[in-house]
C-alpha cells in the first residue's frame, strides 16, 4: 500500500501549515487550530483502509502479502521470502520450549538491558519489604475505569461512531480555590466526540458545587428540600480561545461571559473582541482551541474550573464505538467519603455549625446520629446550631 | 514515570540503535538478529499492574517514535521503524497499545516510505505496510499527550549526535555554478598578473601565490569525492539478501538490473540534491574519508582547501607580500604555501595536526 503524495496535498503543505497544529511552546501546548478541519486535512492524506473500524479477515495476511506483491513488482517466491524474513517468530527472543513466566524478569537479559536491572532492584526491594503484595481496590478501580469501555459496540448500528470521528480527550480540575488548595489537580478525565455538543459535556462533568443544597434547616430538619443547585442555578458557560460558549437551553439561564465582556471593553484594558456564541448550537468540531492550553468552565456563578484539552485523534478501531457513551469518564479522582463522627460509618448527610454538642466546627453526621444527638424523642431542637445538608462528593465515585 | 527508568530505557534503545549503525546496513535480519540477541522483548517482563504496564509502555513506545523522525540519518530512521514494529508486537497490553503520529510529522512518513521504495528496501516498506494493516497508529494531532505543564521539568528528548543525519556540505559548496565561476575569476586573474608583469606572457615569479590549475585540482577533488561516494552505495546495495535467489538465474539477472538501475538512479539522486538522504555511511568511514583524500593528493598539499578559506588567506598573503622584502617574501611564500595545505574538513588526522604547530611558528 502505498501513500502517494499528490499535487494538491503538496500544495497542502506549502501553504503557511493552515489548520495543521504545531508547537507554540515545545511540549507545552500547541498552536491554535480548527478541530473539524484537522479530521478533514487527515482524511485527505489517509487511505481509507488505514483508519476504518474493519476487522481483519482470517486469511488476510496471505491477501496483503500478494498485493504487496503485486505493488513492488515482485514474485510470489520473493514476497514468501520477506515474509519469512520479517515475521513475528523473529522478534521472539526465546524458543517455544523455554519462553520463561511474563511476570518475573529473565536473569539472562539483565546484562544487556539497563531498564530492566533498575525495575528488578525496585521489585527484589519490593518482595522483600511488602508481605502481602496484592493490587489496592484503587489501583484497580482507575484500571477498572480506563478500560471498561474499550472495543463496545451498540448493537444498534445508528449509536456506533463513524469512521473518521474525532475524539478529544478533556482534562477538567478542581475548581480553582486557592484558599482551599494549592495545587491544581485533574479532578476528573473524559474523552468525546467531535461530533458532540457542548452541552454534552457540560451535563457530564461533576462538580461538588452543583450538588448543595442551600439554607438553613436546623428547625426543620425535615423539611430539607430535594432541589440542589444543579436545579436552581442553571447557567454556565465555557471559554474557548476567545470566545465564550453560554448555556442558553433553559428560560431561566443568565449570559454570565456578559460581565466579563463588558469589563474588558470598558476603559480600553487592551483586550482583543471577545464573541459569544450559544453552547448547544456548538460541536467540539467547531472549536479552535490549541491542545495543552487552559481553557475556563464556570458555573453556578463563580464555581469555575480549568480545563484542557490533552489530546485530539482520529477514532481507532479499538475505542469505544458506542456514541451512547460519551462522553466516557477515563479517570476520576477517588474522592474520601466523610463518614459521621459519631458512628464513623455512614456516610454524612448533615453538617453543623456553632454547634455546642459537637467537638468540632463544623461537624459532620449521618442522618440518624444527628437526630439522636440533637433532637429529643418529640423533635423538639435541642440546644442552639446551625445545620446544613450535606452531599458528599464521594457518593459518585 | 521515574526518571532512572525513563533514562535507562532511552539508553537500551540507543544501545540496540547503535549496534544496528555499526552492522552498516538496513536489513532487517540484521537488526532483528540484535534484538534476539539482547532479548529486548524482555523489556516488558516483570509483575506490573496493567495501569502501570500501560502507561510504561506508552513511554517506551513514544521513546522508540523519536528515532522514526529526523533528523536522525536514514539508517538510524530505519532501525527506528524496526524497533516500533518490535516493540508494538511484543507489548503484553491488550488491547495493545498504540503508536502516535502527529499531523505535523505525516510529510517525513511519506517521504521516507518514497525512499525506501525507490531504494527498493523491501523488507523495510513490508514492515511499514504491516504495521499500517495492524492499525498500529493514533493519528493525532500533537505527538504527545500536553497537559500545560510549565513547572514542571520536562525531561526533553535529546538529539543523539552519533545518529544524525550526516550532510555532504561539500556538494552545496562547490557546485556546478561556483566551479565555472571560480574558473573565471581564476582566468580573470591569471591576464591580471600578466599584464602586470614584465614578460607578458607569464606572471612574475613573485606573484605565483598559488598553483596554477588550481580549479582544475578542486574540481577533480570534488569528483574523486563523489565517485568515493558511490563506491559506497554500491556496497550497500549489495549487501541485499539474494540467499535463495542467487541459485535462481532469472531472479539474479532480474536482481542485476534492477541493482544497476537502482544504481543508475541513485547516483542522478545524489548530483541533482544538495543533500544525501539515503547516504549510510557511518562515523568510522568519514574518519577514512579525511585519509583518502590526503592520500590521493600526496605531498601536493594544495588540493585540500575550500575556496571561501582561499581568499581569506589570499587577502592575508598580499598584504605581506607589500610589507616584506624580497628574500623574506620568498620564504613567507614557502610558508605561505604550506599554510594553504592545512585540511579544512574538521575531522583531521594526527600528522596533520602535528604539522600545524610548526607552521605557525615560522610566522611569529
Amino acid at each position: 500500500m502505498q501513500i502517494a503524495l499528490t499535487i494538491d496535498m503538496a500544495q497542502l503543505v506549502a501553504e503557511s501549515d493552515s489548520g495543521i497544529p504545531a508547537y507554540e511552546y515545545q511540549d507545552i501546548n500547541s498552536t491554535v487550530f480548527h478541530v473539524g478541519t484537522l479530521a478533514k486535512l487527515w482524511k485527505e492524506r489517509l487511505p481509507a483502509d488505514v483508519y476504518s473500524f474493519e476487522e481483519p479477515a482470517q486469511d488476510s495476511s496471505a491477501q496483503e502479502d500478494a498485493v504487496f506483491g503485486a505493488e513492488m513488482a515482485l514474485n510470489s517466491e520473493t514476497v514468501e521470502e520477506i515474509s519469512t524474513l520479517c515475521s513475528l517468530d523473529t522478534l521472539k527472543c526465546y524458543s517455544e520450549g523455554e519462553s520463561p513466566d511474563v511476570e518475573t524478569i529473565p536473569v539472562d537479559a539483565l546484562d544487556s538491558l539497563s531498564s530492566l536491572r533498575i525495575r528488578k532492584t525496585k521489585q527484589d526491594v519490593r518482595e522483600q519489604t511488602i508481605s502481602k503484595d496484592y493490587l489496592g481496590r484503587h489501583e484497580n478501580y482507575v484500571h477498572e475505569l480506563e478500560s471498561h469501555a474499550l472495543g463496545k459496540k451498540s448493537t444498534n448500528p445508528e449509536d456506533n461512531i463513524e469512521e473518521g470521528e474525532l475524539v478529544l480527550t478533556v482534562n477538567i480540575l478542581y475548581p480553582a480555590i486557592f484558599q482551599v488548595r494549592k495545587r491544581v489537580k485533574p479532578h476528573q478525565t473524559m474523552m468525546i466526540l467531535g461530533s458532540q455538543k457542548l452541552t454534552q459535556l457540560r451535563d457530564a462533568i461533576c462538580c461538588q458545587s452543583d450538588y448543595q443544597i442551600s439554607g438553613e434547616f436546623s428547625n426543620t430538619p425535615d423539611l430539607a428540600p430535594e432541589h440542589i443547585s444543579k436545579d436552581h442555578f442553571k447557567s454556565a458557560f465555557f471559554y474557548f480561545d476567545g470566545v465564550f460558549y453560554n448555556d442558553m437551553r433553559f428560560p431561566e439561564c443568565r449570559d454570565l461571559s456578559k460581565n466579563i465582556i463588558d469589563w474588558t471593553k470598558s476603559n480600553e484594558r487592551g483586550y482583543e473582541k471577545f464573541q459569544t456564541a450559544r453552547m448547544e448550537n456548538t460541536t467540539f468540531c467547531d472549536l479552535k482551541i490549541k491542545v495543552g492550553y487552559p481553557y475556563l468552565y464556570c458555573h453556578q456563578g463563580d464555581c469555575e474550573h480549568v480545563v484542557i484539552f490533552t489530546d485530539v485523534r482520529l477514532a481507532h478501531r479499538d475505542d469505544c464505538r458506542d456514541k451512547t457513551m460519551y462522553p466516557l469518564l477515563m479517570r476520576k479522582h477517588w474522592i474520601l467519603s466523610r463518614k459521621c463522627f459519631v458512628c464513623k460509618m455512614y456516610i454524612a448527610r448533615w453538617v453543623t455549625n456553632q454547634d455546642s454538642f459537637a467537638p468540632a466546627d463544623p461537624c459532620f453526621f449521618c442522618d440518624t446520629c444527628f437526630r439522636m444527638l440533637h433532637y429529643d424523642k418529640q423533635g423538639n431542637k435541642l440546644g442552639e446550631f446551625l445545620a446544613f445538608p450535606y452531599v458528599d462528593l464521594g457518593t459518585f465515585n | 514515570m521515574d526518571v532512572n527508568l525513563e533514562h535507562a530505557l532511552k539508553n537500551d534503545c540507543k544501545t540496540l540503535l547503535s549496534r544496528f549503525q555499526q552492522t552498516e546496513s538496513v536489513r532487517y535480519e540484521e537488526f532483528s538478529a540484535i534484538w534476539r540477541d539482547m532479548k529486548f522483548s524482555t523489556i516488558f517482563y516483570g509483575k506490573m499492574h496493567p495501569t502501570e504496564m500501560r502507561s510504561f509502555t506508552k513511554e517506551v513506545l513514544s521513546i522508540g517514535t523519536y528515532y522514526f523522525f529526523p533528523p536522525y540519518s536514514f539508517q538510524i530512521r530505519v532501525g527506528g521503524l524496526y524497533l516500533l514494529y518490535g516493540l508494538y508486537h511484543s507489548q503484553l497490553c491488550d488491547p495493545k497499545e498504540k503508536i502516535r503520529i502527529a499531523l505535523k510529522d505525516w510529510e517525513e512518513v511519506v517521504k521516507f516510505q518514497h525512499d525506501i521504495v525507490n531504494a527498493q528496501h523491501y523488507d523495510t516498506a513490508y514492515i511499514l505496510k504491516k504495521m499500517f494493516s495492524a492499525k498500529a497508529f493514533y493519528f493525532t494531532a500533537m505527538p504527545r499527550l500536553l497537559y500545560y505543564r510549565t513547572k514542571q521539568k520536562v525531561n526533553k528528548h535529546a538529539v543523539c549526535e552519533d545518529f544524525r543525519e550526516r550532510t555532504w556540505k561539500i556538494n552545496s559548496l562547490v557546485t556546478e555554478d561556483s566551479l565555472e565561476e571560480i574558473l573565471n575569476v581564476h582566468e580573470h586573474y591569471q591576464k591580471m598578473k600578466c599584464a602586470i608583469s614584465r614578460d607578458k606572457t607569464q606572471p612574475d615569479r613573485i606573484l605565483r601565490l598559488l598553483t596554477e590549475d588550481f580549479p582544475q585540482e578542486l574540481q577533480n577533488t570534488v569528483s574523486s569525492f563523489n565517485r568515493w561516494l558511490d563506491e559506497q552505495k554500491k556496497k550497500s546495495t549489495e549487501k541485499r539478501p539474494r540467499g535463495k535467489l542467487e541459485d535462481d538465474g532469472e531472479c539474479e539477472d532480474m536482481s542485476r538490473e534492477t541493482e544497476a538501475s537502482a544504481r543508475a538512479r541513485m547516483l542522478a539522486n545524489i548530483k541533482s540534491r544538495s543533500f544525501s538522504n539515503v547516504a549510510e555511511a557511518s562515523k568510522s568511514r568519514r574518519h577514512r574519508q579525511t585519509e583518502l583524500g590526503s592520500s590521493e593528493s600526496g605531498s601536493d598539499h594544495g588540493v585540500q582547501r575550500k575556496s571561501s578559506t582561499k581568499r581569506k588567506s589570499l587577502a592575508g598573503r598580499t598584504k605581506l607580500a607589500e610589507n616584506k622584502s624580497g628574500v623574506k617574501q620568498e620564504v613567507g611564500m614557502e610558508t605561505a604555501g604550506q599554510r594553504f595545505s592545512m585540511p579544512v574538513i574538521s575531522e583531521e588526522s594526527d600528522e596533520e595536526r602535528v604539522n600545524r604547530p610548526t607552521k605557525k611558528k615560522r610566522f611569529s
